[in-house]
């Protein structure tokens, strides 16, 4: 692709394609099943996306930004990324797993709730999109090493804006997250009204997606923390 | 029983942080070639730097780079003129290599050298442009790698 003559598509492009590769596989699998966990209400599955893209956004801009002002040098930040991000969010992803499980709640570790905070917690969940999104951004594999620090600062560089390349690559690699987010949404709405029994569908969704993000963690411990070749 | 589950886990991946640097050695040795810039032998030296975690595309890339120098550059090879080193830059006495080349992924760097120093260097960056074309690929290394070996 000509990246001189549309450069604002190109680094949209340059997302979509971070995000459709086999690196980051994993932690989109885990995105878009936390996305859907409230399959049961299409505008939680939309602000959790929307607050997921937002994060991954935010991720690459102050990325773009610290860059371009020089407060960060590009080898030494991508490599600290690539090295201990991936390694920190394997356990991130179990333990949260653990929580949407409700293996571990709250009151383990001494807190305690009425019915109706846990209730406020829990709808505050979709909350939870958009750290996410700025983990998995930040959490960099050598493919999106390669675009993010090869392909989208250079011409982030190139141009003088150090906040809309980096941005407008978020949103691609937000995109094909959302899309898969959405039409598994819209399947399994359908299939539930045809059964009436979409409440049944969201209870286990949540449980699928604790289940998803343990094994997500598992995998990313056993990739990034022992190193074994699993994918 | 979930609560015992839950130790059994969290203990594991506290024991997987533990033994990261244990690993990292151990890995390293397997195939890094750890040669510093300044000691290197030939007067063309095509390195490809790795890391611990190995990625297939960046195991792709690996291989690419090996089959076209190959292809192409075996008399140059022969004679040892040039040498082909794949480097861990995981290893303690290779990271320096990240900041030599400014690397921020995995690469493939053409580096000349003249009386043992270095005395200029390329990132074939584009290897990541041409992964899904083998002959673009091939073409490419050969045709970067020509331009250095034609001072020869």
């Amino acid at each position: 692709m000509d990246t001189a003559s549309i450069p604002l598509l190109s680094a949209l492009w340059l997302g979509i394609l971070t995000s459709i590769s086999p690196c980051p596989l994993a932690s989109n699998i885990a995105a878009v099943s936390f996305i859907i966990k409230r399959v049961d209400r299409t505008s939680y599955v939309l602000s959790s996306g929307i607050l997921y893209t937002l994060g991954r956004v935010i991720g690459y801009t102050v990325l773009g930004i610290l860059i371009a002002s020089s407060l960060l040098s590009i080898p030494q930040t991508s490599y600290f990324l690539q090295n201990y991000m991936n390694k920190l969010l394997g356990p991130i992803l179990v333990i949260t797993g653990l929580f949407l499980l409700e293996i571990l709640t709250f009151t383990s570790f001494g807190f305690s709730f009425s019915q109706k905070s846990t209730a406020r917690l829990q709808d505050m969940g979709i909350v939870g999109a958009l750290p996410l999104g700025i983990l998995f951004a930040l959490s960099f594999c050598p493919i999106s090493a390669a675009l993010f620090f090869g392909s989208v600062i250079p011409l982030s560089v190139k141009s003088g804006s150090n906040i809309i390349f980096p941005s407008v690559y978020g949103i691609g690699t937000g995109l094909p997250v959302l899309m898969v987010a959405f039409l598994i949404t819209a399947g399994i709405k359908n299939i539930g009204s045809i059964f009436k029994k979409i409440t049944l569908f969201a209870y286990w969704m949540k449980k699928t997606t604790g289940v998803i993000f343990m094994l997500v963690g598992i995998y990313y411990v056993l990739t990034y923390i022992f190193y074994l070749s699993l994918l | 029983m979930w609560n015992k589950l839950c130790t059994l886990i969290l203990c594991s991946i506290i024991i997987g942080f533990c033994s990261v640097n244990k690993t990292t050695a151990e890995s390293g040795k397997i195939d890094a070639g750890s040669v510093g810039v300044k000691e290197t032998s030939g007067k063309f030296v095509a390195y490809y730097f790795h890391g611990n975690f190995r990625c297939n595309t960046c195991r792709k890339i690996e291989q690419y780079s090996r089959e076209s120098v190959e292809l192409y550059f075996s008399e140059q090879l022969k004679a040892g003129d040039l040498t082909f080193k794949v480097i861990n830059t995981d290893e303690p006495e290779n990271k320096h290599f990240v900041e030599d080349y400014q690397l921020y992924t995995r690469s493939l760097i053409i580096a000349e050298f003249k009386d043992g120093k270095q005395v200029k260097w390329k990132n074939l960056a584009k290897v990541w442009d041409y992964l899904n074309d083998k002959e673009k690929f091939y073409e490419y290394v050969k045709s970067e790698i020509q331009n250095y070996l034609a001072q020869l």
